[in-house]
């Protein structure tokens, strides 16, 4: 057993892209900076937990293209929602850089077979866009920060979602073809 | 394999996880997974604005090769063109593993972006065909995605295409003469004097003697008129015979180890290369499956026809393939290459038979020289030596009965092989002998 594991883990070391590689770690690493912001925000942390995420992130990991990354979010989510850290905290955005990373990453390492290298392109492609949901979570945090929660919560939150929306629209609105493709 | 646009798991990730957030935060006033859900709810917003036409074209991936038959070892590339792309921002492709064609790492899958306004994407799979034979090469999978990863079409089958792999002609030269050139022109020293350029001796002049052959040395001490005379030059046929009953050993590919029916491939190709070039007529016969025989002729066009012949082999045997059923329809003087690892009786009484008809036949050997090497287990491994060499000794009765039967046997080493045996045939051939028909 112990043999087969070591062959399977030699033969994906070798056919997995260098690329796929690095996507794949994020996957594998992103919900553990979540579990961290929620312990820095104060949030209890068991055991348990730690493991179900380990699982559900190296099964993410292993198969982004299915919806183990979409199981792993929701598991974080909850947990988040369970341990209740505060909205204006700062480790609120660092948790939704995990998200964010996750989501992103688990995008890219789907889009094709481990053995199968990501284009340059399409990858500089998902680090702006990557970049514009995390401009986006922080719009959110800042405006949460800065006026009344209660009023934020349904009204000023969604304007600013709807003109964020309205902007990367607009700025992604055409994909660029990358140069020797 | 999916007909149509349809959302992926990003899509329905980003939804369900940042619908979610959106509705605990508003329920509950927990504003904090507003920070977490915009970006999720943002992400799957503009995959939604972004989704591609429903009535668009169907995915059409097609595959087109440079060049349709190459020699082995050669690179040649497959296009994939994948058309009705309207409204995709990225396109994956996966190319199936064939045997023995190495695919260029970059080229086996690769994902690539394309222009949501562009319906036509060309994909280029770089490739090397490391061993003769037919083979589908392109075959894999398409998929394209929509921008922000929203919806998928496919994967997609990829039809592949067939490529032709001739065998490469291992190094091959030969001086000897054959043994009874019986053609009209070509390189061979004939035994009949006529017009040529090998001397065959001086005698004195006779009516009807080219003036250009007088000799005028001798003419002037003799005192009378002599002339060179010279031996014809002629061509002659060369039928190969290909025994495909069997593949031993294990195949490498071009630069790896070469099974014996690759060896007997790849010999006939030399052979083919070789007769051709000095005018020969060549003619091919395959003991196997797939055996389609070429009649004698030469020139390039022959010479191809022979080598797609040749590419055709598959190691088996036929119901044809039958000593009693066999017949070479070769004309006399008819030069007979048996190319054979010398496995099959049935081969060894060919040969006695075309030995018999009284056409010179030379046996090559094409045996590899190492026994082949499957077992994976020392047991394994001891079983299978023990049954190699009880194969040989069956073999050496086998060789054993063809040299009685009056065949040279020679091993296939390349140039030369076949010098001392053709000299040898060529001074039996000036004796007389009795054949039977």
């Amino acid at each position: 057993m112990t043999r087969r594991l070591r062959v399977a883990v030699r033969r994906a070391l070798r056919i997995a892209a260098p690329s796929q590689w690095a996507a794949r770690l994020v996957v594998l690493v992103a919900p553990f900076v979540v579990v961290l912001a929620a312990g820095v925000a104060g949030a209890q942390v068991p055991g348990w937990f730690l493991l179900v995420v380990l699982f559900t992130a190296s099964a993410s990991a292993l198969r982004p293209d299915t919806h183990a990354v979409g199981a792993t979010l929701l598991v974080l989510l909850v947990f988040w929602w369970w341990s209740g850290p505060a909205a204006s905290d700062v480790p609120v955005l660092l948790a939704a850089v995990g998200v964010v990373a996750l989501h992103v990453a688990g995008t890219l390492a789907g889009y094709a077979p481990a053995a199968t290298g990501l284009d340059a392109g399409l990858v500089r492609l998902w680090l702006q866009r990557a970049g514009l949901l995390l401009l986006v979570a922080l719009v959110a945090w800042g405006a949460r920060r800065v006026g009344d929660p209660g009023a934020l919560d349904t009204v000023a939150g969604l304007v600013l979602l709807a003109a964020v929306c309205w902007w990367a629209a607009l700025r992604y609105g055409r994909t660029r073809p990358v140069s020797g493709v | 394999m999916t007909e149509g646009w349809h959302p992926t798991e990003t899509l329905v990730r980003a939804l369900a996880a940042g619908a979610a957030c959106a509705v605990v935060a508003a329920t509950f006033g927990r504003p904090d997974l507003w920070v977490l859900g915009a970006p999720l709810l943002v992400a799957a917003l503009l995959a939604l604005v972004r989704r591609p036409p429903l009535d668009a074209h169907p995915l059409r991936p097609v595959s087109d090769l440079a060049s349709r038959s190459l020699r082995e070892g050669q690179r040649t590339s497959v296009t994939v063109r994948i058309r009705g792309l309207h409204g995709a921002e990225q396109v994956t492709r996966t190319v199936d593993r064939a045997p023995f064609v190495t695919v260029a790492r970059q080229s086996r899958a690769s994902t690539h972006l394309s222009d949501p306004e562009a319906d036509t994407h060309d994909l280029v799979v770089d490739l090397t065909a490391e061993r003769w034979g037919h083979v589908e090469v392109g075959a894999g999978q398409a998929a394209a995605t929509s921008p922000w990863a929203g919806w998928r079409w496919g994967p997609l089958p990829v039809p592949g295409r067939s490529l032709i792999v001739l065998p490469a002609a291992a190094g091959f030269a030969s001086r000897a003469q054959a043994p009874h050139p019986l053609g009209l022109v070509g390189a061979h020293q004939s035994r009949r004097t006529g017009d040529g350029s090998e001397f065959a001796g001086i005698r004195p002049f006779a009516v009807g003697d080219r003036l250009r052959r007088i000799n005028w040395r001798v003419s002037l001490a003799t005192g009378e008129l002599h002339v060179v005379q010279t031996r014809a030059e002629e061509d002659t046929a060369v039928l190969l015979l290909v025994d495909a009953l069997a593949d031993v050993g294990a195949s490498g590919g071009v630069d790896g180890p070469a099974s014996s029916l690759d060896l007997t491939v790849r010999a006939a190709s030399a052979l083919t290369e070789h007769h051709l070039r000095v005018g020969d007529r060549v003619g091919l016969r395959v003991l196997g499956p797939a055996g389609v025989p070429v009649g004698f002729g030469s020139g390039g066009a022959h010479r191809m026809r022979i080598l797609h012949s040749l590419a055709r082999i598959r190691p088996g045997r036929s119901d044809e393939a039958t000593a009693r059923r066999f017949r070479l329809h070769a004309p006399d003087g008819t030069v007979v290459l048996l190319l054979t690892p010398m496995l099959d009786e049935l081969t060894a009484t060919i040969a006695a038979t075309v030995a018999r008809s009284g056409l010179p036949l030379v046996v090559v050997d094409t045996l590899p020289g190492d026994a082949p090497d499957v077992a994976t287990t020392a047991r394994a491994r001891a079983i299978a030596g023990t049954a190699w060499r009880m194969r040989m000794m069956e073999r050496d009765l086998v060789l054993g009965e063809v040299a009685r039967a009056g065949c040279p046997v020679v091993t296939w080493r390349g140039p030369g092989t076949l010098d001392e045996v053709m000299r040898r045939l060529a001074r039996r051939a000036q004796l007389p002998r009795v054949v039977h028909r």
